[in-house]
Protein backbone atom coordinates (compact mmCIF):
# COMPACT_ATOMS: atom_id res chain seq x y z
CA UNK A 1 0.00 0.00 0.00
CA UNK A 2 1.40 3.47 -1.00
CA UNK A 3 2.02 5.58 2.22
CA UNK A 4 -0.24 8.40 2.07
CA UNK A 5 -0.13 9.80 5.33
CA UNK A 6 1.37 13.84 5.62
CA UNK A 7 3.02 15.19 8.44
CA UNK A 8 4.05 19.17 8.71
CA UNK A 9 5.76 21.32 11.12
CA UNK A 10 3.29 24.65 11.88
CA UNK A 11 5.01 27.77 13.00
CA UNK A 12 3.45 30.03 10.79
CA UNK A 13 0.11 30.95 9.07
CA UNK A 14 1.66 30.11 5.89
CA UNK A 15 2.54 26.58 7.39
CA UNK A 16 -1.26 26.01 8.38
CA UNK A 17 -2.29 27.33 4.92
CA UNK A 18 0.23 24.83 2.82
CA UNK A 19 -1.25 22.04 5.25
CA UNK A 20 -4.79 22.38 4.77
CA UNK A 21 -4.71 22.55 1.21
CA UNK A 22 -2.75 18.91 1.48
CA UNK A 23 -5.22 17.94 3.49
CA UNK A 24 -7.89 19.36 0.75
CA UNK A 25 -6.11 17.53 -2.23
CA UNK A 26 -6.21 14.53 -0.21
CA UNK A 27 -9.81 14.40 0.61
CA UNK A 28 -10.52 15.23 -2.88
CA UNK A 29 -8.36 12.16 -4.27
CA UNK A 30 -10.67 9.69 -2.59
CA UNK A 31 -13.65 11.19 -3.16
CA UNK A 32 -15.07 12.91 0.13
CA UNK A 33 -17.88 14.90 -0.74
CA UNK A 34 -18.15 18.72 -0.16
CA UNK A 35 -19.59 18.96 3.20
CA UNK A 36 -17.22 16.36 4.51
CA UNK A 37 -14.06 18.06 2.72
CA UNK A 38 -15.44 21.64 4.42
CA UNK A 39 -15.72 20.21 7.91
CA UNK A 40 -12.94 18.47 7.83
CA UNK A 41 -10.89 21.56 6.22
CA UNK A 42 -12.32 23.89 8.59
CA UNK A 43 -11.80 21.56 11.34
CA UNK A 44 -8.28 21.14 10.85
CA UNK A 45 -8.39 25.00 10.46
CA UNK A 46 -9.01 25.71 13.63
CA UNK A 47 -7.24 23.20 15.58
CA UNK A 48 -4.07 24.53 13.72
CA UNK A 49 -5.29 28.19 14.49
CA UNK A 50 -5.57 27.53 18.39
CA UNK A 51 -1.28 25.85 18.15
CA UNK A 52 -0.04 28.86 16.05
CA UNK A 53 -2.11 31.40 18.73
CA UNK A 54 -1.80 29.88 21.55
CA UNK A 55 1.38 27.41 21.20
CA UNK A 56 2.99 29.29 18.68
CA UNK A 57 4.45 25.85 16.81
CA UNK A 58 3.13 22.01 16.84
CA UNK A 59 2.89 19.94 14.35
CA UNK A 60 0.08 17.58 12.01
CA UNK A 61 -0.19 14.52 10.96
CA UNK A 62 -2.82 13.08 8.63
CA UNK A 63 -4.07 10.12 6.67
CA UNK A 64 -6.80 8.71 4.71
CA UNK A 65 -7.54 5.02 6.37
CA UNK A 66 -10.05 2.74 5.84
CA UNK A 67 -12.54 0.56 8.18
CA UNK A 68 -15.53 -1.85 8.36
CA UNK A 69 -17.34 1.78 8.24
CA UNK A 70 -15.30 2.48 4.66
CA UNK A 71 -12.48 5.36 4.48
CA UNK A 72 -12.02 8.11 7.06
CA UNK A 73 -9.74 11.15 7.77
CA UNK A 74 -7.31 10.79 10.35
CA UNK A 75 -6.18 13.98 11.77
CA UNK A 76 -3.87 14.79 14.95
CA UNK A 77 -2.38 18.17 15.97
CA UNK A 78 -0.15 18.45 18.49
CA UNK A 79 1.67 21.06 20.16
CA UNK A 80 4.17 21.67 22.93
CA UNK A 81 2.53 24.89 24.14
CA UNK A 82 1.43 25.72 27.79
CA UNK A 83 -1.39 23.28 27.85
CA UNK A 84 -4.92 23.31 28.57
CA UNK A 85 -6.41 24.91 32.60
CA UNK A 86 -9.69 24.05 32.34
CA UNK A 87 -10.15 21.58 29.09
CA UNK A 88 -14.05 21.77 30.11
CA UNK A 89 -14.70 25.46 29.85
CA UNK A 90 -12.26 25.45 26.67
CA UNK A 91 -14.80 22.84 24.90
CA UNK A 92 -17.60 25.21 25.85
CA UNK A 93 -19.43 27.50 23.47
CA UNK A 94 -18.05 30.96 23.64
CA UNK A 95 -15.39 30.07 25.87
CA UNK A 96 -12.03 32.42 24.50
CA UNK A 97 -9.15 33.49 26.40
CA UNK A 98 -8.60 35.66 23.45
CA UNK A 99 -11.50 37.87 23.20
CA UNK A 100 -12.49 36.11 20.03
CA UNK A 101 -15.80 34.18 19.31
CA UNK A 102 -14.62 31.07 21.13
CA UNK A 103 -16.22 28.77 18.95
CA UNK A 104 -13.79 27.15 17.56
CA UNK A 105 -13.33 23.95 19.53
CA UNK A 106 -16.59 23.38 20.37
CA UNK A 107 -17.38 23.72 16.72
CA UNK A 108 -15.26 21.19 15.91
CA UNK A 109 -16.54 18.65 18.38
CA UNK A 110 -19.86 19.22 16.45
CA UNK A 111 -18.76 19.30 12.92
CA UNK A 112 -16.49 15.54 13.12
CA UNK A 113 -17.50 12.02 14.09
CA UNK A 114 -14.47 11.15 17.36
CA UNK A 115 -13.14 14.59 18.54
CA UNK A 116 -10.53 13.99 21.43
CA UNK A 117 -8.47 16.66 23.26
CA UNK A 118 -5.80 15.89 25.68
CA UNK A 119 -4.07 18.67 27.39
CA UNK A 120 -1.20 18.61 30.29
CA UNK A 121 -0.17 22.38 31.40
CA UNK A 122 3.07 23.26 30.85
CA UNK A 123 3.39 19.78 28.56
CA UNK A 124 1.35 20.90 25.82
CA UNK A 125 -2.01 20.10 23.78
CA UNK A 126 -2.99 17.23 21.88
CA UNK A 127 -6.40 17.07 19.66
CA UNK A 128 -7.51 14.55 17.24
CA UNK A 129 -10.21 13.84 15.50
CA UNK A 130 -11.65 10.92 12.86
CA UNK A 131 -14.28 11.90 9.97
CA UNK A 132 -15.63 9.04 7.90
CA UNK A 133 -16.76 9.43 3.98
CA UNK A 134 -20.05 8.59 4.75
CA UNK B 1 -0.39 38.92 14.43
CA UNK B 2 1.86 36.92 12.53
CA UNK B 3 2.99 38.10 9.16
CA UNK B 4 3.04 36.22 6.59
CA UNK B 5 6.73 35.04 6.18
CA UNK B 6 8.70 32.01 4.71
CA UNK B 7 9.04 30.27 7.61
CA UNK B 8 12.11 28.51 8.24
CA UNK B 9 10.74 24.68 8.20
CA UNK B 10 13.44 24.01 5.73
CA UNK B 11 16.81 24.31 7.87
CA UNK B 12 17.85 21.93 9.32
CA UNK B 13 20.56 19.81 8.61
CA UNK B 14 21.97 21.06 5.73
CA UNK B 15 23.13 23.95 7.45
CA UNK B 16 25.23 22.13 9.92
CA UNK B 17 29.33 22.36 8.45
CA UNK B 18 31.43 19.43 8.07
CA UNK B 19 32.88 18.50 11.22
CA UNK B 20 29.10 17.89 12.60
CA UNK B 21 27.81 16.00 9.48
CA UNK B 22 30.95 13.67 9.69
CA UNK B 23 30.01 13.18 13.46
CA UNK B 24 26.30 12.50 12.69
CA UNK B 25 27.52 9.60 10.00
CA UNK B 26 30.52 8.09 12.49
CA UNK B 27 32.90 8.56 9.60
CA UNK B 28 36.16 9.01 10.67
CA UNK B 29 39.22 9.81 9.68
CA UNK B 30 40.86 6.15 8.99
CA UNK B 31 37.19 5.81 6.86
CA UNK B 32 38.16 8.78 4.89
CA UNK B 33 41.91 7.09 4.59
CA UNK B 34 40.71 3.94 3.24
CA UNK B 35 38.00 5.92 0.46
CA UNK B 36 41.68 7.89 -0.16
CA UNK B 37 43.61 4.56 -1.04
CA UNK B 38 40.86 2.97 -2.88
CA UNK B 39 40.82 6.34 -5.10
CA UNK B 40 44.06 5.24 -6.43
CA UNK B 41 42.68 2.09 -7.74
CA UNK B 42 39.06 3.25 -9.02
CA UNK B 43 40.35 6.68 -10.36
CA UNK B 44 41.40 5.42 -14.20
CA UNK B 45 37.97 3.99 -14.36
CA UNK B 46 35.41 7.17 -13.34
CA UNK B 47 35.32 8.35 -17.06
CA UNK B 48 34.64 4.93 -18.28
CA UNK B 49 31.93 4.37 -15.51
CA UNK B 50 30.47 7.87 -16.04
CA UNK B 51 30.35 7.25 -20.14
CA UNK B 52 28.40 3.95 -18.73
CA UNK B 53 26.07 5.93 -17.32
CA UNK B 54 25.01 8.25 -20.04
CA UNK B 55 24.47 5.16 -22.10
CA UNK B 56 21.95 3.69 -19.45
CA UNK B 57 19.87 7.16 -19.27
CA UNK B 58 19.77 6.97 -22.60
CA UNK B 59 18.54 4.21 -22.71
CA UNK B 60 15.43 5.25 -19.97
CA UNK B 61 11.89 6.03 -21.74
CA UNK B 62 10.72 8.56 -19.53
CA UNK B 63 10.65 12.42 -19.63
CA UNK B 64 14.27 12.57 -19.20
CA UNK B 65 14.84 14.30 -22.46
CA UNK B 66 15.06 17.83 -21.57
CA UNK B 67 18.59 16.24 -20.19
CA UNK B 68 19.67 14.89 -23.49
CA UNK B 69 20.49 17.75 -25.74
CA UNK B 70 23.89 17.18 -26.24
CA UNK B 71 25.68 20.68 -24.98
CA UNK B 72 23.73 20.04 -21.74
CA UNK B 73 24.97 16.19 -21.36
CA UNK B 74 28.76 17.19 -21.74
CA UNK B 75 28.17 19.67 -19.25
CA UNK B 76 26.68 17.34 -16.46
CA UNK B 77 28.82 14.42 -17.44
CA UNK B 78 31.70 16.77 -16.67
CA UNK B 79 30.06 17.99 -13.43
CA UNK B 80 29.25 13.93 -12.61
CA UNK B 81 33.22 13.40 -13.24
CA UNK B 82 34.39 16.03 -10.80
CA UNK B 83 31.66 15.03 -8.12
CA UNK B 84 33.58 11.22 -8.30
CA UNK B 85 37.50 12.25 -8.15
CA UNK B 86 36.42 15.25 -5.24
CA UNK B 87 34.42 12.37 -3.50
CA UNK B 88 37.38 9.98 -3.85
CA UNK B 89 40.02 12.70 -2.44
CA UNK B 90 38.14 12.65 0.32
CA UNK B 91 38.90 16.24 1.40
CA UNK B 92 35.81 16.71 3.55
CA UNK B 93 35.34 20.33 4.61
CA UNK B 94 32.64 22.94 3.97
CA UNK B 95 33.25 23.58 0.55
CA UNK B 96 33.29 20.06 -0.12
CA UNK B 97 28.88 20.06 1.43
CA UNK B 98 28.22 23.15 -0.06
CA UNK B 99 29.21 21.45 -3.90
CA UNK B 100 26.73 18.67 -1.99
CA UNK B 101 24.24 21.15 -1.57
CA UNK B 102 24.60 22.50 -4.89
CA UNK B 103 23.40 19.30 -6.80
CA UNK B 104 20.23 19.47 -4.58
CA UNK B 105 19.51 22.95 -5.40
CA UNK B 106 20.35 22.16 -9.31
CA UNK B 107 18.05 19.07 -8.95
CA UNK B 108 15.20 21.03 -7.53
CA UNK B 109 15.41 24.12 -9.35
CA UNK B 110 14.62 22.11 -12.69
CA UNK B 111 12.22 19.72 -10.48
CA UNK B 112 13.95 16.71 -11.53
CA UNK B 113 13.69 13.90 -9.40
CA UNK B 114 16.65 12.60 -7.42
CA UNK B 115 15.99 9.62 -9.26
CA UNK B 116 18.87 9.75 -11.28
CA UNK B 117 21.35 11.15 -8.77
CA UNK B 118 20.79 8.16 -6.98
CA UNK B 119 20.96 5.84 -9.86
CA UNK B 120 24.32 7.65 -10.36
CA UNK B 121 25.20 6.48 -7.13
CA UNK B 122 24.09 2.82 -7.49
CA UNK B 123 26.09 3.01 -10.51
CA UNK B 124 29.52 4.46 -8.75
CA UNK B 125 28.95 1.80 -5.95
CA UNK B 126 28.75 -1.76 -8.28
CA UNK B 127 32.01 -0.50 -9.71
CA UNK B 128 33.68 0.17 -6.76
CA UNK B 129 32.23 -3.65 -5.11
CA UNK B 130 33.75 -4.43 -8.92
CA UNK B 131 37.06 -3.14 -8.35
CA UNK B 132 37.13 -4.81 -4.68
CA UNK B 133 36.08 -8.26 -5.63
CA UNK B 134 39.01 -8.36 -7.99
CA UNK B 135 41.41 -6.76 -5.52
CA UNK B 136 44.00 -8.75 -3.61
CA UNK B 137 43.61 -7.33 0.16
CA UNK B 138 42.25 -9.32 2.48
CA UNK B 139 39.15 -9.66 2.98
CA UNK B 140 38.32 -8.09 5.73
CA UNK B 141 39.89 -5.12 4.75
CA UNK B 142 38.07 -5.36 1.88
CA UNK B 143 34.88 -5.08 3.68
CA UNK B 144 36.23 -2.26 5.81
CA UNK B 145 36.73 -0.12 2.25
CA UNK B 146 33.47 -0.93 1.20
CA UNK B 147 31.74 0.25 4.58
CA UNK B 148 33.48 3.26 4.57
CA UNK B 149 31.98 4.06 1.00
CA UNK B 150 29.26 3.54 2.17
CA UNK B 151 29.21 5.78 4.76
CA UNK B 152 30.48 8.31 2.46
CA UNK B 153 27.86 7.99 -0.19
CA UNK B 154 24.92 7.99 2.07
CA UNK B 155 26.34 11.30 3.65
CA UNK B 156 26.42 12.82 0.32
CA UNK B 157 22.81 11.83 -0.30
CA UNK B 158 21.62 13.00 3.00
CA UNK B 159 22.99 16.81 2.63
CA UNK B 160 21.74 16.54 -1.55
CA UNK B 161 18.11 14.98 -0.94
CA UNK B 162 18.02 17.54 2.50
CA UNK B 163 18.65 20.52 0.17
CA UNK B 164 16.62 19.23 -2.53
CA UNK B 165 13.61 19.53 0.18
CA UNK B 166 14.22 22.44 1.30
CA UNK B 167 14.31 24.01 -1.92
CA UNK B 168 11.15 22.39 -2.93
CA UNK B 169 9.48 23.19 0.26
CA UNK B 170 10.04 27.35 -0.44
CA UNK B 171 9.11 27.04 -3.69
CA UNK B 172 5.70 25.84 -2.23
CA UNK B 173 5.35 28.39 0.60
CA UNK B 174 6.40 31.19 -2.38
CA UNK B 175 3.25 30.00 -4.52
CA UNK B 176 0.91 29.73 -0.98
CA UNK B 177 2.07 33.68 -0.27
CA UNK B 178 1.01 34.57 -3.93
CA UNK B 179 -2.39 32.42 -2.83
CA UNK B 180 -2.70 34.49 0.14
CA UNK B 181 -1.30 38.15 -1.12
CA UNK B 182 -4.35 38.32 -4.20
CA UNK B 183 -5.70 41.52 -4.78
CA UNK B 184 -9.21 42.96 -3.35
CA UNK B 185 -10.60 45.15 -5.71
CA UNK B 186 -13.42 47.24 -4.39
CA UNK B 187 -15.32 48.34 -7.18
CA UNK B 188 -18.84 50.34 -7.73
CA UNK B 189 -20.97 48.03 -9.78
CA UNK B 190 -23.66 50.64 -9.69
CA UNK B 191 -24.40 53.72 -8.57
CA UNK B 192 -24.90 53.40 -4.48
CA UNK B 193 -23.73 49.67 -4.64
CA UNK B 194 -20.51 48.48 -3.72
CA UNK B 195 -19.14 44.80 -4.25
CA UNK B 196 -15.93 42.89 -3.48
CA UNK B 197 -15.37 39.38 -4.80
CA UNK B 198 -12.89 37.70 -2.18
CA UNK B 199 -10.80 34.93 -3.82
CA UNK B 200 -8.45 32.63 -2.06
CA UNK B 201 -7.31 32.95 1.74
CA UNK B 202 -8.05 35.30 4.14
CA UNK B 203 -5.71 35.48 6.72
CA UNK B 204 -5.31 38.61 9.37
CA UNK B 205 -2.91 40.58 7.12
CA UNK B 206 -5.38 40.06 4.43
CA UNK B 207 -8.55 40.86 6.47
CA UNK B 208 -7.13 44.23 8.13
CA UNK B 209 -6.52 45.14 4.40
CA UNK B 210 -9.98 44.28 2.93
CA UNK B 211 -11.86 45.73 6.18
CA UNK B 212 -9.72 49.49 5.40
CA UNK B 213 -10.22 49.40 1.50
CA UNK B 214 -13.73 48.53 2.15
CA UNK B 215 -14.31 51.23 4.49
CA UNK B 216 -12.41 53.70 2.45
CA UNK B 217 -14.41 53.28 -0.67
CA UNK B 218 -17.88 53.58 1.09
CA UNK B 219 -16.29 56.44 2.38
CA UNK B 220 -15.30 57.94 -0.09
CA UNK B 221 -18.19 56.70 -2.81
CA UNK B 222 -20.86 57.21 0.01
CA UNK B 223 -22.82 54.23 -1.26
CA UNK B 224 -25.31 52.47 0.91
CA UNK B 225 -24.93 48.63 0.09
CA UNK B 226 -22.16 46.80 0.09
CA UNK B 227 -21.87 43.28 -1.56
CA UNK B 228 -19.60 40.59 -0.12
CA UNK B 229 -18.94 37.94 -2.54
CA UNK B 230 -16.99 35.16 -0.81
CA UNK B 231 -18.07 32.09 -3.40
CA UNK B 232 -14.35 32.07 -4.14
CA UNK B 233 -13.18 31.75 -0.87
CA UNK B 234 -11.97 28.62 0.04
CA UNK B 235 -12.01 28.26 4.21
CA UNK B 236 -14.16 29.30 6.37
CA UNK B 237 -13.50 29.10 9.93
CA UNK B 238 -14.08 31.00 13.06
CA UNK B 239 -11.31 33.35 12.89
CA UNK B 240 -12.43 33.92 8.67
CA UNK B 241 -16.07 34.45 9.86
CA UNK B 242 -15.17 37.04 13.08
CA UNK B 243 -13.34 39.08 10.24
CA UNK B 244 -16.50 38.66 8.10
CA UNK B 245 -18.48 40.35 10.64
CA UNK B 246 -16.34 42.45 12.03
CA UNK B 247 -16.35 44.17 8.34
CA UNK B 248 -20.17 43.73 7.95
CA UNK B 249 -20.41 45.76 11.33
CA UNK B 250 -18.03 48.42 10.28
CA UNK B 251 -19.81 48.84 6.89
CA UNK B 252 -23.32 49.44 9.12
CA UNK B 253 -21.35 51.76 11.52
CA UNK B 254 -20.74 53.93 8.17
CA UNK B 255 -24.47 53.80 7.05
CA UNK B 256 -24.12 51.49 4.37
CA UNK B 257 -26.10 47.57 4.30
CA UNK B 258 -23.74 45.08 4.00
CA UNK B 259 -24.96 41.52 1.88
CA UNK B 260 -22.82 38.33 1.72
CA UNK B 261 -23.31 36.40 -1.17
CA UNK B 262 -22.16 33.19 -2.59
CA UNK B 263 -22.65 30.91 0.80
CA UNK B 264 -22.29 26.91 -0.74
CA UNK B 265 -24.45 24.88 1.16
CA UNK B 266 -21.46 22.88 2.17
CA UNK B 267 -20.07 26.07 3.98
CA UNK B 268 -23.77 27.06 4.90
CA UNK B 269 -23.83 24.11 6.95
CA UNK B 270 -20.07 24.34 8.40
CA UNK B 271 -20.96 27.74 9.86
CA UNK B 272 -24.05 26.87 11.53
CA UNK B 273 -22.33 23.51 12.73
CA UNK B 274 -19.56 26.06 14.32
CA UNK B 275 -22.40 27.91 16.07
CA UNK B 276 -21.64 31.14 14.70
CA UNK B 277 -24.69 33.54 14.80
CA UNK B 278 -24.66 35.74 11.73
CA UNK B 279 -27.10 37.77 13.38
CA UNK B 280 -28.86 40.13 11.39
CA UNK B 281 -26.75 40.17 8.50
CA UNK B 282 -28.30 39.18 4.67
CA UNK B 283 -26.72 36.42 3.03
CA UNK B 284 -27.42 34.84 -0.17
CA UNK B 285 -26.77 31.68 -2.02
CA UNK B 286 -25.61 33.47 -5.57
CA UNK B 287 -24.63 36.66 -6.72
CA UNK B 288 -27.89 37.01 -8.22
CA UNK B 289 -30.07 37.22 -4.90
CA UNK B 290 -27.72 39.28 -3.68
CA UNK B 291 -28.23 42.03 -6.45
CA UNK B 292 -31.95 41.87 -6.42
CA UNK B 293 -31.70 42.64 -2.57
CA UNK B 294 -29.08 45.35 -3.49
CA UNK B 295 -31.38 46.93 -6.33
CA UNK B 296 -34.00 46.65 -3.22
CA UNK B 297 -32.16 48.47 -0.79
CA UNK B 298 -31.32 51.42 -2.78
CA UNK B 299 -34.74 51.62 -4.44
CA UNK B 300 -34.29 50.32 -7.73
CA UNK B 301 -36.13 47.92 -9.92
CA UNK B 302 -34.71 45.79 -12.91
CA UNK B 303 -37.95 45.34 -15.73
CA UNK B 304 -37.26 43.74 -18.97
CA UNK B 305 -37.22 46.02 -22.00
N1 LIG C 1 -3.39 24.44 21.51
C1 LIG C 1 -3.80 25.17 22.57
N2 LIG C 1 -2.90 25.48 23.55
C2 LIG C 1 -3.29 26.21 24.63
N3 LIG C 1 -4.55 26.68 24.80
C3 LIG C 1 -5.48 26.41 23.87
C4 LIG C 1 -5.15 25.64 22.70
N4 LIG C 1 -6.28 25.52 21.97
C5 LIG C 1 -7.24 26.17 22.61
N5 LIG C 1 -6.79 26.71 23.77
C6 LIG C 1 -7.57 27.43 24.78
O1 LIG C 1 -8.93 27.07 24.63
C7 LIG C 1 -9.75 28.22 24.40
C8 LIG C 1 -10.88 27.87 23.48
O2 LIG C 1 -10.41 27.60 22.17
P1 LIG C 1 -11.37 27.83 20.91
O3 LIG C 1 -10.63 27.48 19.68
O4 LIG C 1 -12.64 27.13 21.17
O5 LIG C 1 -11.67 29.39 20.96
P2 LIG C 1 -10.73 30.63 20.58
O6 LIG C 1 -9.50 30.14 19.90
O7 LIG C 1 -10.51 31.42 21.80
O8 LIG C 1 -11.62 31.45 19.58
P3 LIG C 1 -12.01 31.07 18.07
O9 LIG C 1 -11.40 29.74 17.76
O10 LIG C 1 -13.50 31.03 18.04
O11 LIG C 1 -11.46 32.15 17.23
C9 LIG C 1 -8.80 29.25 23.85
O12 LIG C 1 -9.26 30.56 24.08
C10 LIG C 1 -7.51 28.95 24.61
O13 LIG C 1 -7.51 29.52 25.87
MG1 LIG D 1 -9.64 28.83 18.22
Amino acid sequence: MPITRKRQIIKSETDIIVALSKLRTMLEGVGFGELQISSSVTAASELLRNIEKYAGSGWVQFDVMTDSRGPYLEFTATDHGPGIADPEQAMADHFSSSGTLGLGLPGVKRMVDDFTLSSDIGVGTTASFKLWKG
Amino acid sequence: MTDVIVSSTGTRSTTKDAATLLKQFRITDADLDLVRQFGDKIRPKIDAFVDQFYVWLAEQPFKYEFFMDDAHVQEVRTQQTKYWHDFFDAKIDDDFVETRRHIGRVHAKIELPLDIYMAAMNNCLENCVDVLMADEEPGNERQRTLLAIAKLMHFDEMITADTYSQVTNEVMLEQSKSMIEMSTPVTAIWDDILMLPLVGIIDSKRALDITARVLEEIGRTQSSCFILDISGVAIIDTAVANYLIKITKACRLMGCEPLISGLSPAIAQTIVNLGIDVGTIQTTGNLREALKHAFDHVGMTVTEK
